[in-house]
Protein backbone atom coordinates (compact mmCIF):
# COMPACT_ATOMS: atom_id res chain seq x y z
CA UNK A 1 0.00 0.00 0.00
CA UNK A 2 2.80 2.58 0.71
CA UNK A 3 5.04 1.71 -2.29
CA UNK A 4 1.90 3.47 -3.83
CA UNK A 5 3.00 6.92 -2.28
CA UNK A 6 5.82 7.10 -4.65
CA UNK A 7 3.07 7.46 -8.13
CA UNK A 8 1.35 10.53 -6.15
CA UNK A 9 5.19 12.01 -5.77
CA UNK A 10 5.49 11.68 -9.50
CA UNK A 11 2.45 13.75 -9.55
CA UNK A 12 3.37 16.37 -7.11
CA UNK A 13 7.37 16.78 -9.24
CA UNK A 14 5.82 17.40 -12.55
CA UNK A 15 3.30 19.76 -11.35
CA UNK A 16 5.82 21.65 -9.36
CA UNK A 17 8.19 21.48 -12.70
CA UNK A 18 5.23 22.92 -14.65
CA UNK A 19 4.38 25.42 -12.01
CA UNK A 20 8.33 26.77 -12.45
CA UNK A 21 7.93 26.98 -15.88
CA UNK A 22 4.64 29.13 -15.64
CA UNK A 23 6.56 31.40 -13.07
CA UNK A 24 9.32 31.93 -15.30
CA UNK A 25 7.29 32.41 -18.19
CA UNK A 26 5.60 35.12 -16.13
CA UNK A 27 8.55 36.84 -15.11
CA UNK A 28 10.04 37.06 -18.50
CA UNK A 29 6.80 38.10 -20.69
CA UNK A 30 8.29 41.43 -21.16
CA UNK A 31 11.93 39.90 -22.12
CA UNK A 32 13.01 41.39 -25.43
CA UNK A 33 16.77 40.48 -25.24
CA UNK A 34 18.64 37.02 -24.40
CA UNK A 35 21.54 36.38 -22.01
CA UNK A 36 24.26 38.24 -24.21
CA UNK A 37 22.27 41.21 -24.27
CA UNK A 38 20.98 40.39 -27.76
CA UNK A 39 17.79 41.44 -28.66
CA UNK A 40 15.86 38.16 -28.81
CA UNK A 41 12.61 37.95 -27.61
CA UNK A 42 12.07 35.21 -24.80
CA UNK A 43 10.25 32.07 -25.94
CA UNK A 44 7.19 30.79 -23.93
CA UNK A 45 7.91 27.15 -22.38
CA UNK A 46 5.33 24.38 -21.40
CA UNK A 47 6.08 20.72 -20.22
CA UNK A 48 5.63 17.95 -22.26
CA UNK A 49 3.95 15.28 -19.74
CA UNK A 50 4.16 11.21 -20.32
CA UNK A 51 3.35 8.76 -18.08
CA UNK A 52 6.29 6.72 -16.50
CA UNK A 53 6.90 3.25 -14.81
CA UNK A 54 6.80 4.01 -10.99
CA UNK A 55 7.47 0.75 -9.32
CA UNK A 56 4.67 -1.93 -10.60
CA UNK A 57 2.65 1.40 -11.46
CA UNK A 58 2.14 4.26 -13.68
CA UNK A 59 2.99 7.23 -12.59
CA UNK A 60 3.68 10.71 -14.58
CA UNK A 61 6.80 12.80 -15.86
CA UNK A 62 7.79 15.51 -17.42
CA UNK A 63 9.44 14.19 -20.56
CA UNK A 64 11.24 17.54 -22.02
CA UNK A 65 10.26 21.28 -21.14
CA UNK A 66 9.53 22.57 -24.69
CA UNK A 67 9.45 25.89 -26.52
CA UNK A 68 6.29 27.25 -27.77
CA UNK A 69 6.41 27.23 -31.44
CA UNK A 70 4.06 30.43 -32.05
CA UNK A 71 5.70 33.19 -33.16
CA UNK A 72 6.52 36.37 -30.94
CA UNK A 73 4.02 39.32 -30.50
CA UNK A 74 4.65 42.06 -32.34
CA UNK A 75 3.53 45.08 -30.70
CA UNK A 76 3.45 48.82 -31.67
CA UNK A 77 5.52 51.17 -29.25
CA UNK A 78 8.10 53.23 -30.87
CA UNK A 79 9.68 54.25 -27.41
CA UNK A 80 10.68 50.54 -26.44
CA UNK A 81 14.45 49.89 -26.96
CA UNK A 82 14.39 47.38 -29.14
CA UNK A 83 11.82 49.17 -31.31
CA UNK A 84 12.13 48.26 -34.96
CA UNK A 85 12.19 51.19 -37.53
CA UNK A 86 8.73 51.05 -38.04
CA UNK A 87 7.98 51.71 -33.97
CA UNK A 88 7.36 47.24 -33.58
CA UNK A 89 8.60 45.45 -30.74
CA UNK A 90 8.56 42.09 -30.64
CA UNK A 91 7.66 40.75 -27.82
CA UNK A 92 7.44 37.12 -25.82
CA UNK A 93 5.30 35.31 -26.90
CA UNK A 94 3.14 34.88 -23.59
CA UNK A 95 -0.29 36.51 -22.18
CA UNK A 96 0.27 36.41 -18.66
CA UNK A 97 -3.82 35.66 -18.77
CA UNK A 98 -3.35 32.78 -19.66
CA UNK A 99 -0.46 32.08 -17.77
CA UNK A 100 -2.49 32.65 -14.87
CA UNK A 101 -5.05 29.84 -15.66
CA UNK A 102 -2.38 27.52 -16.37
CA UNK A 103 -1.15 28.28 -12.73
CA UNK A 104 -4.84 27.62 -11.68
CA UNK A 105 -4.61 24.63 -13.22
CA UNK A 106 -1.41 23.26 -12.14
CA UNK A 107 -2.13 24.15 -8.56
CA UNK A 108 -5.57 22.36 -8.42
CA UNK A 109 -3.88 19.12 -10.38
CA UNK A 110 -1.11 19.72 -7.28
CA UNK A 111 -3.47 19.84 -4.68
CA UNK A 112 -5.20 16.87 -6.11
CA UNK A 113 -2.01 14.91 -5.81
CA UNK A 114 -1.51 15.46 -2.30
CA UNK A 115 -5.39 14.74 -1.13
CA UNK A 116 -4.73 11.53 -3.19
CA UNK A 117 -1.24 10.86 -1.50
CA UNK A 118 -3.22 11.92 2.18
CA UNK A 119 -5.88 9.00 1.46
CA UNK A 120 -3.19 6.35 0.72
CA UNK A 121 -1.45 7.26 4.18
CA UNK A 122 -4.73 6.98 5.62
CA UNK A 123 -5.33 3.36 4.25
CA UNK A 124 -2.01 2.17 5.25
CA UNK A 125 -2.71 3.39 8.77
CA UNK A 126 -6.25 1.37 8.66
CA UNK A 127 -4.56 -1.58 7.66
CA UNK A 128 -1.90 -1.01 10.19
CA UNK A 129 -4.89 -1.15 13.11
CA UNK A 130 -6.04 -4.19 12.05
CA UNK A 131 -2.66 -5.43 14.25
CA UNK A 132 -3.76 -3.22 17.71
CA UNK B 1 -0.70 -25.79 13.28
CA UNK B 2 -2.60 -23.87 10.45
CA UNK B 3 -4.56 -27.20 9.64
CA UNK B 4 -5.31 -27.45 12.84
CA UNK B 5 -6.30 -24.08 13.30
CA UNK B 6 -7.22 -22.87 10.23
CA UNK B 7 -10.42 -23.15 10.05
CA UNK B 8 -10.97 -20.54 12.36
CA UNK B 9 -9.80 -17.90 9.81
CA UNK B 10 -12.13 -19.48 7.19
CA UNK B 11 -15.44 -19.63 8.47
CA UNK B 12 -16.74 -15.80 9.26
CA UNK B 13 -16.23 -13.05 7.37
CA UNK B 14 -12.50 -12.39 7.39
CA UNK B 15 -11.55 -13.99 4.22
CA UNK B 16 -14.08 -11.91 2.29
CA UNK B 17 -12.80 -8.96 3.97
CA UNK B 18 -9.50 -9.35 2.84
CA UNK B 19 -9.97 -10.32 -0.48
CA UNK B 20 -11.97 -7.03 -0.78
CA UNK B 21 -9.20 -4.96 0.93
CA UNK B 22 -7.07 -6.73 -1.80
CA UNK B 23 -9.46 -5.30 -4.90
CA UNK B 24 -9.79 -2.20 -3.32
CA UNK B 25 -6.31 -1.89 -2.71
CA UNK B 26 -5.54 -2.56 -6.54
CA UNK B 27 -8.00 0.09 -7.47
CA UNK B 28 -6.94 2.71 -5.34
CA UNK B 29 -3.03 2.28 -7.38
CA UNK B 30 -5.44 3.14 -10.72
CA UNK B 31 -6.78 5.89 -9.20
CA UNK B 32 -3.56 7.64 -8.00
CA UNK B 33 -1.98 6.79 -11.39
CA UNK B 34 -5.54 8.34 -13.11
CA UNK B 35 -5.02 11.88 -10.75
CA UNK B 36 -1.07 11.82 -11.32
CA UNK B 37 -1.81 11.90 -15.34
CA UNK B 38 -4.51 14.13 -14.90
CA UNK B 39 -2.25 16.66 -17.24
CA UNK B 40 -1.13 14.12 -19.71
CA UNK B 41 -1.72 14.07 -23.72
CA UNK B 42 -3.99 10.82 -25.02
CA UNK B 43 -4.25 9.42 -21.33
CA UNK B 44 -7.76 7.46 -21.04
CA UNK B 45 -8.73 6.77 -17.44
CA UNK B 46 -8.55 3.41 -15.77
CA UNK B 47 -10.68 1.91 -13.26
CA UNK B 48 -11.19 -1.88 -12.09
CA UNK B 49 -14.09 -3.99 -12.47
CA UNK B 50 -16.07 -3.52 -9.38
CA UNK B 51 -19.24 -5.16 -10.42
CA UNK B 52 -17.13 -8.63 -11.98
CA UNK B 53 -15.57 -8.40 -8.51
CA UNK B 54 -18.78 -8.01 -6.62
CA UNK B 55 -20.16 -11.15 -9.09
CA UNK B 56 -16.82 -13.32 -8.42
CA UNK B 57 -17.06 -12.65 -4.51
CA UNK B 58 -20.54 -13.62 -3.98
CA UNK B 59 -19.80 -17.32 -5.95
CA UNK B 60 -17.08 -17.60 -3.53
CA UNK B 61 -19.53 -17.38 -0.61
CA UNK B 62 -22.04 -19.55 -2.29
CA UNK B 63 -19.26 -22.32 -2.97
CA UNK B 64 -18.09 -21.90 1.14
CA UNK B 65 -21.56 -22.39 1.61
CA UNK B 66 -22.43 -25.51 -0.65
CA UNK B 67 -19.16 -27.10 1.02
CA UNK B 68 -18.93 -28.92 4.54
CA UNK B 69 -16.44 -27.70 5.92
CA UNK B 70 -17.00 -24.85 3.60
CA UNK B 71 -13.52 -23.17 2.42
CA UNK B 72 -13.33 -19.83 0.76
CA UNK B 73 -11.69 -19.78 -2.02
CA UNK B 74 -11.38 -17.31 -4.41
CA UNK B 75 -8.69 -16.90 -7.39
CA UNK B 76 -7.70 -12.86 -7.17
CA UNK B 77 -6.01 -12.27 -10.27
CA UNK B 78 -5.31 -8.38 -9.30
CA UNK B 79 -1.70 -7.83 -10.88
CA UNK B 80 -2.31 -4.96 -13.55
CA UNK B 81 1.24 -4.94 -14.46
CA UNK B 82 2.69 -2.72 -17.07
CA UNK B 83 4.85 -1.84 -19.77
CA UNK B 84 8.59 -0.08 -19.73
CA UNK B 85 7.31 2.87 -21.33
CA UNK B 86 4.45 3.35 -18.21
CA UNK B 87 1.10 2.00 -19.46
CA UNK B 88 -0.72 -0.42 -18.08
CA UNK B 89 -1.69 -3.91 -19.77
CA UNK B 90 -4.79 -5.40 -19.76
CA UNK B 91 -5.50 -7.69 -16.36
CA UNK B 92 -8.13 -9.90 -15.48
CA UNK B 93 -10.27 -7.29 -13.56
CA UNK B 94 -9.18 -4.36 -15.56
CA UNK B 95 -11.22 -3.18 -18.57
CA UNK B 96 -9.81 -1.78 -21.55
CA UNK B 97 -9.32 2.02 -21.11
CA UNK B 98 -12.23 3.71 -20.12
CA UNK B 99 -13.78 5.61 -22.97
CA UNK B 100 -16.68 7.36 -20.62
CA UNK B 101 -16.05 10.99 -20.09
CA UNK B 102 -15.38 13.79 -22.58
CA UNK B 103 -12.04 14.11 -23.89
CA UNK B 104 -10.51 17.38 -23.63
CA UNK B 105 -8.52 19.26 -26.30
CA UNK B 106 -5.42 17.32 -25.23
CA UNK B 107 -7.28 13.38 -25.55
CA UNK B 108 -7.11 13.31 -22.23
CA UNK B 109 -10.62 11.73 -20.47
CA UNK B 110 -9.90 12.41 -16.57
CA UNK B 111 -12.03 14.17 -14.86
CA UNK B 112 -10.33 15.36 -11.28
CA UNK B 113 -13.91 15.48 -9.75
CA UNK B 114 -14.71 11.86 -10.61
CA UNK B 115 -11.30 10.32 -9.91
CA UNK B 116 -11.63 12.51 -5.94
CA UNK B 117 -15.24 11.19 -5.83
CA UNK B 118 -13.72 7.22 -6.40
CA UNK B 119 -10.53 7.77 -4.09
CA UNK B 120 -12.92 8.80 -1.50
CA UNK B 121 -15.49 6.32 -1.68
CA UNK B 122 -13.22 3.47 -2.22
CA UNK B 123 -10.67 4.56 0.83
CA UNK B 124 -14.03 4.67 3.03
CA UNK B 125 -14.32 1.08 2.23
CA UNK B 126 -10.65 -0.63 2.38
CA UNK B 127 -11.21 1.84 5.63
CA UNK B 128 -14.24 0.11 6.37
CA UNK B 129 -12.82 -3.36 5.38
CA UNK B 130 -9.90 -2.89 7.62
CA UNK B 131 -11.93 -1.97 10.79
CA UNK B 132 -14.53 -5.01 10.31
CA UNK B 133 -11.72 -7.41 10.04
CA UNK B 134 -9.79 -6.09 13.26
CA UNK B 135 -12.80 -6.52 14.95
CA UNK B 136 -13.19 -10.21 13.98
CA UNK B 137 -9.63 -11.01 14.23
CA UNK B 138 -10.31 -9.22 17.83
CA UNK B 139 -12.89 -11.77 18.50
CA UNK B 140 -10.60 -14.95 18.24
CA UNK B 141 -8.62 -13.10 20.36
CA UNK B 142 -10.98 -12.69 22.76
CA UNK B 143 -12.03 -16.55 22.72
CA UNK B 144 -8.32 -17.57 22.97
CA UNK B 145 -7.40 -15.53 26.26
CA UNK B 146 -7.53 -16.73 29.44
CA UNK B 147 -9.11 -13.57 30.35
CA UNK B 148 -11.16 -11.74 28.13
CA UNK C 1 -38.60 -55.09 84.10
CA UNK C 2 -38.87 -50.86 82.98
CA UNK C 3 -41.61 -50.13 80.38
CA UNK C 4 -40.36 -49.45 77.34
CA UNK C 5 -41.26 -45.54 76.12
CA UNK C 6 -42.92 -45.24 72.82
CA UNK C 7 -40.50 -44.18 70.53
CA UNK C 8 -41.97 -42.46 67.66
CA UNK C 9 -40.05 -41.84 64.75
CA UNK C 10 -39.38 -38.08 63.81
CA UNK C 11 -42.17 -36.97 62.09
CA UNK C 12 -41.36 -33.52 60.03
CA UNK C 13 -43.59 -30.73 60.53
CA UNK C 14 -46.55 -30.29 59.00
CA UNK C 15 -46.74 -27.94 56.27
CA UNK C 16 -43.33 -29.28 55.14
CA UNK C 17 -43.93 -31.77 52.33
CA UNK C 18 -42.90 -29.31 49.62
CA UNK C 19 -39.52 -28.34 50.77
CA UNK C 20 -36.52 -30.14 49.37
CA UNK C 21 -38.97 -31.52 46.40
CA UNK C 22 -38.39 -29.43 44.49
CA UNK C 23 -34.88 -29.67 44.06
CA UNK C 24 -35.38 -32.92 42.50
CA UNK C 25 -38.17 -32.47 40.57
CA UNK C 26 -38.33 -30.53 37.20
CA UNK C 27 -37.98 -26.91 38.92
CA UNK C 28 -41.22 -24.13 37.27
CA UNK C 29 -39.02 -21.78 35.20
CA UNK C 30 -36.34 -22.50 33.02
CA UNK C 31 -32.91 -23.86 34.86
CA UNK C 32 -29.35 -21.72 34.98
CA UNK C 33 -28.43 -24.44 32.26
CA UNK C 34 -31.36 -23.53 29.80
CA UNK C 35 -30.83 -19.73 30.18
CA UNK C 36 -26.54 -20.51 28.94
CA UNK C 37 -27.76 -22.50 26.61
CA UNK C 38 -30.37 -20.11 25.23
CA UNK C 39 -27.42 -17.25 25.63
CA UNK C 40 -25.01 -19.68 23.46
CA UNK C 41 -27.24 -20.46 20.84
CA UNK C 42 -28.66 -16.54 20.79
CA UNK C 43 -24.64 -15.45 20.45
CA UNK C 44 -24.45 -17.90 17.97
CA UNK C 45 -27.58 -16.36 15.87
CA UNK C 46 -26.56 -12.42 16.54
CA UNK C 47 -23.00 -13.68 14.62
CA UNK C 48 -24.71 -15.64 11.67
CA UNK C 49 -26.71 -12.21 10.92
CA UNK C 50 -23.55 -10.28 11.44
CA UNK C 51 -21.48 -12.39 8.47
CA UNK C 52 -24.26 -12.23 6.44
CA UNK C 53 -25.08 -8.43 6.66
CA UNK C 54 -21.04 -8.12 6.32
CA UNK C 55 -21.61 -10.44 3.05
CA UNK C 56 -24.14 -7.99 1.60
CA UNK C 57 -22.42 -5.79 2.25
CA UNK C 58 -18.67 -6.39 1.09
CA UNK C 59 -20.67 -8.08 -2.10
CA UNK C 60 -22.46 -4.48 -2.91
CA UNK C 61 -25.93 -6.31 -2.53
CA UNK C 62 -26.70 -3.37 0.38
CA UNK C 63 -25.97 0.27 1.15
CA UNK C 64 -27.33 0.02 4.76
CA UNK C 65 -23.56 0.75 5.89
CA UNK C 66 -25.29 1.86 9.62
CA UNK C 67 -27.68 -1.32 10.34
CA UNK C 68 -24.71 -3.52 9.28
CA UNK C 69 -22.43 -1.80 11.78
CA UNK C 70 -25.09 -2.41 14.37
CA UNK C 71 -25.26 -5.92 13.44
CA UNK C 72 -21.56 -6.38 14.00
CA UNK C 73 -21.54 -4.43 17.33
CA UNK C 74 -24.43 -6.50 18.24
CA UNK C 75 -22.48 -9.87 17.83
CA UNK C 76 -19.52 -8.83 19.51
CA UNK C 77 -20.57 -7.10 22.55
CA UNK C 78 -22.98 -10.23 23.15
CA UNK C 79 -20.23 -12.52 22.39
CA UNK C 80 -17.67 -10.45 24.70
CA UNK C 81 -20.46 -10.28 27.35
CA UNK C 82 -20.47 -14.63 27.25
CA UNK C 83 -17.08 -14.60 27.07
CA UNK C 84 -17.57 -12.64 31.15
CA UNK C 85 -19.95 -15.78 31.74
CA UNK C 86 -17.43 -18.11 31.24
CA UNK C 87 -14.82 -16.66 33.09
CA UNK C 88 -16.88 -16.14 36.07
CA UNK C 89 -18.41 -19.91 35.59
CA UNK C 90 -14.73 -20.98 35.09
CA UNK C 91 -13.71 -19.00 38.44
CA UNK C 92 -17.14 -20.45 40.78
CA UNK C 93 -15.73 -24.08 39.55
CA UNK C 94 -12.26 -23.72 40.74
CA UNK C 95 -13.19 -22.13 44.23
CA UNK C 96 -15.39 -24.75 44.70
CA UNK C 97 -12.58 -27.36 43.95
CA UNK C 98 -10.21 -25.74 46.34
CA UNK C 99 -13.33 -26.16 49.70
CA UNK C 100 -11.72 -28.62 51.38
CA UNK C 101 -14.74 -31.16 52.34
Amino acid sequence: MLGSLEISASGLEARRLWMNTIAENIANAETTRDANGQPNPYTRREPLFSTMKVGNAVGVQVLEVQKDPSPPREVYRPGHPDAGPNGVVKLPNIRVVQEMVDMMMATRSYEANVTAMQATKEMGSAAMRILA
Amino acid sequence: MTALLGWMFEKGSAPILEQSMNFTEARHRLILSNVANADTPHYRRLDLDKKGFNRALESAIERRREHHPGRFSMTLDLRVPTDDRGHYLPGRWLPTADHEGPLRHDNNNVSLEREMAVLAQNAGSYRRAAGLLRKQYGQIRAAIAERA
Amino acid sequence: MSESLPIQPIQPPSGSEGIGKKSASKPDGPSFGDVLKNSILEVNQLQKDADFAIEQLQTGKTEKVSEVLTAVEKADLAFRALMQIRNKLVDAYEEVNRLRV
